[in-house]
């Protein structure tokens, strides 16, 4: 695995969940850290 | 994904969050994370909305560079993207355990 070095903010988005809780990255600042997984495809 | 699932209370215990992002549509988040009973949030992003703009801003995906993650601290800061050595490869969660670990101990420091 290889990893890139940023240390930039982060853009923020907002996205509904599936579940349809609006998600937006922002109110995690202050909170928790985040891995955001970006995934190609399930299959 | 089941390597995340597998170490899921490791990010937990780091005060992190998992979100995953994926160009599915909500029903297929839904199918999927049922199927697989998955903890973590899931975002459906079939209009491509936060990959373009991550891809714009901060030059995130490159052709062949997926999946990809990023590590987001408190402050909102990217601090680094892990990128897999191909397309089915999941970066190993043991590295980003520790960068998120020294990250808050950074961040305990007076």
């Amino acid at each position: 695995m290889s990893r890139a070095e940023l240390n930039k903010p982060a853009p923020n988005f907002t996205l509904t969940d599936f579940k349809g809780n609006e998600i937006n990255l922002a109110d995690f600042q202050g909170k928790k850290n985040v891995l955001l997984v970006f995934n190609r495809g399930f299959l | 994904m089941a390597q995340l699932r597998h170490d899921y209370d490791k990010f937990l215990a780091q005060d992190t969050e998992v979100i995953v992002i994926g160009p599915e549509d909500e029903k297929a988040f839904l199918d999927y994370w049922q199927k697989h009973n998955l903890p973590f949030i899931g975002l459906p992003d079939p209009t491509h909305k936060v990959l373009k703009l991550y891809g714009q801003q901060i030059n995130l995906f490159k052709l062949g560079r997926m999946p990809a993650q990023v590590t987001v601290d408190k402050n909102g800061i990217a601090r680094f993207v892990h990128y897999g050595h191909d397309m089915t490869d999941i970066p190993e969660n043991e590295e980003i355990l520790g960068l998120l670990k020294t990250m808050n101990e950074a961040e305990a420091v007076p």
